[in-house]
């Protein structure tokens, strides 16, 4: 009983129907993903590409552990399809954002919500009682995990898993991001494992303890830290013990973030004739030394070998 | 009436973070605040002003739990203990009631808690830029914060900017021992328009009009203002501005109390931040002000200490010193 018209109909409806069913496939809305740090931004938009719109709530290379929870960043994440943070405490100040935002996906415990330290093998976890005399001692461990770059396998991957678990229509797309991602990143892990090979054994003095995970990657080994004890200033009698334990002379570097007050490092430094080196930990949207993740490890590499 | 509903939130909110005190989610937060207070006119205090254990945990993805126990030390020496807070936190209100997925950004609170009036009532003092409190909160409103038992419902507008409109509907009991010149109980009904916008990643404006309407007439009404700005000028280095203004109104007199306070406040670095703030007060006790110079040591992530001088006209300075530790996500909420 079809006719011509009828045939006609039914292809045209069969027709849009398809560029209907194609295109909410080929131009979905992007994701919308927030990260609490640049560098973590910088991993998802490699795996997620066109299909997301990444909103780091830190952009520059600033001390993470100190940032202002503020109103405005709630606006990001109230609009958030998933969130990913670092964790293990460092962006501690992110949960009352959560709190006031109310994106149940991305509250904690939500199907958007992803702690990117998951699987990453943790440094510097404290063993019996913690007290405040120990300083800003995180219970789950050292967080600056991301420093070490054989991390970023672990996590980039988390990100994929997450990606594709949160859009199954784009599923190939991160697939084939994520496996590009990984082939260009392990050819500049080689590159760095090569170029690490001459700081196996050499020590360094720094601020905060936020090295652990380079040192163990690279064999450069903890001499000391200016903070007595995680998170409190140097104080003049530690200072006296730091600058006996440099002029011994088998310190290599004095390392610094930039957040942190140079005065007692300079002087030391000098007095000692030891390299000191201001390195970034974070990557800072629009630098040209650490816009990137790779460039930020590139950039403490070429530093520490030059 | 009023106790044994605020005495039921406390042991529900209780029961229900007993029930997920396995949960790996479940939040601790230990706030200490110890205090000595020194002048001419009042003689030397000194002890622990306040400690603070905070439990926050979601109970299901739309339901947190929270609650603020302290214990305060009083002058004789003796110690007491309150329940400051105990409330559950409802993610999505509607959800929460039938069960629909929606997207209307509408959420609520129900229990004890801080009346959401201006930006210093719903945060703890410990939480503040300052030490003491401004010779208006103090005048008309008391030493303790305004609290209440009852809910509130927040809608946060989706719009680029954040603007978030809370109403709620409170008991409040007015403790025997605050004289406050304003005095706000029983029935009440609050209201909040906040407001922020960001040029940049350095900067923000904050905007904020709150208001507290008795339910009968002859309990106090009052209305507040207040801006704030932040400057993040570096890592460390960050500047604030923050001002409030109140009106009161105390329900048996056509008389207008008034008052606020203007606060500068500078970090310098990790470890230095200077304040100045200035307090006026026009209420049933007189007119008032005084200034307040604060430097503040930050030790660490998770301690400061503050030393704060209050000076009038008439009498000589205060000096207060603070010694505050806190360690859990209680001590990094949003200001």
């Amino acid at each position: 009983m079809h006719t011509p018209f009828n045939k006609k109909i039914t292809l045209l409806l069969a027709t849009f129907c398809a560029v209907i069913s194609l295109g909410g496939t080929l131009f979905a809305a992007p994701l919308q993903i927030v990260t609490s740090t640049a560098e973590l931004a910088d991993l998802t938009k490699s795996i997620g590409k066109d299909a997301v719109v990444v909103i780091p709530l830190v952009i520059k290379n600033w001390d993470i552990h100190h940032v202002e929870p503020r109103p405005s960043m709630v606006v990001s994440v109230r609009k958030a399809d998933m969130l990913i943070r670092n964790g293990m405490s460092l962006d501690i100040w992110l949960d009352s954002v959560l709190t006031v935002a109310r994106n149940e996906r991305v509250m904690v415990g939500g199907d958007s919500y992803v702690d990117a330290s998951i699987g990453v093998t943790k440094l510097d976890i404290p063993t019996g009682a913690i007290s405040q005399a120990m300083g800003d001692v995180h219970r789950q461990g050292n967080p600056h995990y991301l420093l070490d770059p054989r991390n970023v396998l672990i996590v980039s991957k988390t990100i994929k898993d997450a990606l594709i678990k949160k859009d199954p229509s784009h599923a190939n797309y991160y697939q084939k991001n994520y496996e590009d991602f990984i082939a260009n990143y392990s050819k500049k892990l080689v590159v760095w494992n090569e170029k690490i090979k001459v700081l196996k054994g050499k020590k360094a003095v720094t601020y905060h303890k936020t090295w652990v995970y380079f040192f163990k990657y690279s064999g450069v080994e903890l001499a000391g830290t200016l903070e007595p004890v995680p998170g409190i200033p140097p104080t003049p009698g530690h200072i006296a013990k730091i600058k006996s334990r440099l002029q011994k002379g088998d310190v290599s570097y004095i390392i610094l973030s930039p957040y942190y007050s140079d005065k007692e490092a300079k002087i030391l430094a000098k007095d000692t004739n030891i390299k000191f080196l201001s390195l970034p930990t974070s990557v800072e949207i629009g630098s040209k030394d650490y816009g990137t993740y790779t460039q930020m490890i590139d950039t403490i590499i070429n530093d520490l070998i030059k | 009436m009023g106790v044994k509903v605020k005495r039921l939130f406390l042991i529900m909110v209780l029961l229900a973070l007993s029930a997920n005190c396995m949960d790996a989610a479940l939040n601790f937060s230990v706030i200490g605040n110890f205090q000595a207070r020194t002048g001419a006119d009042e003689g030397t205090h000194a002890g622990i002003k306040e400690m603070e254990l905070a439990l926050q945990s979601p109970l299901t993805e739309n339901i947190q739990a929270n609650i603020f126990l302290s214990v305060h030390g009083q002058d004789d020496g003796s110690f007491e203990f309150h329940a400051e807070e105990a409330y559950f936190n409802l993610v999505n209100l509607p959800k929460t009631l039938t069960g629909f997925e929606n997207n209307w950004e509408i959420g609520g609170k129900i229990g004890q808690k801080n009346i959401g009036f201006g930006k210093l009532n719903p945060l703890h003092p410990e939480q503040w830029r300052m030490l003491s409190a401004p010779l208006a909160f103090e005048r008309l409103f008391g030493e303790e914060a305004v609290r209440g038992t009852g809910g509130q419902l927040e809608w946060a507008i989706p719009l680029p900017f954040f603007l978030q409109v809370e109403l709620g509907l409170w008991n409040i009991e007015r403790e025997e021992e605050n004289t406050s010149d304003l005095v706000l109980k029983n029935k009440t009904a609050s209201g909040r328009l906040w407001t922020s916008f960001s040029s940049s990643d350095e900067n923000e404006l904050e905007l904020g009009l709150s208001t507290l309407q008795p339910l009968s007439k002859e309990n106090a009404a009052a209305n507040g203002a207040d801006l704030t700005y932040r400057w993040y000028i570096s890592s460390s280095k960050r500047y604030v501005f923050q001002s409030e203004y109140i009106l009161g109104n105390p329900g048996d007199s056509t008389q207008t109390l008034s008052g606020g306070y203007v606060l500068n406040s500078m970090k310098w670095n990790t470890i230095w931040e200077t304040g100045m703030r200035y307090d006026w007060v026009d209420s049933v006790s007189g007119e008032g002000n005084q200034w307040a110079l604060i430097l503040t040591r930050h030790g660490s992530e998770t301690s400061k200490t503050r030393v704060e001088c209050l000076m009038n006209k008439d009498s000589s300075p205060t000096f207060i010193i603070q010694y505050i530790f806190g360690v859990g996500p209680h001590a990094h909420t949003i200001q």
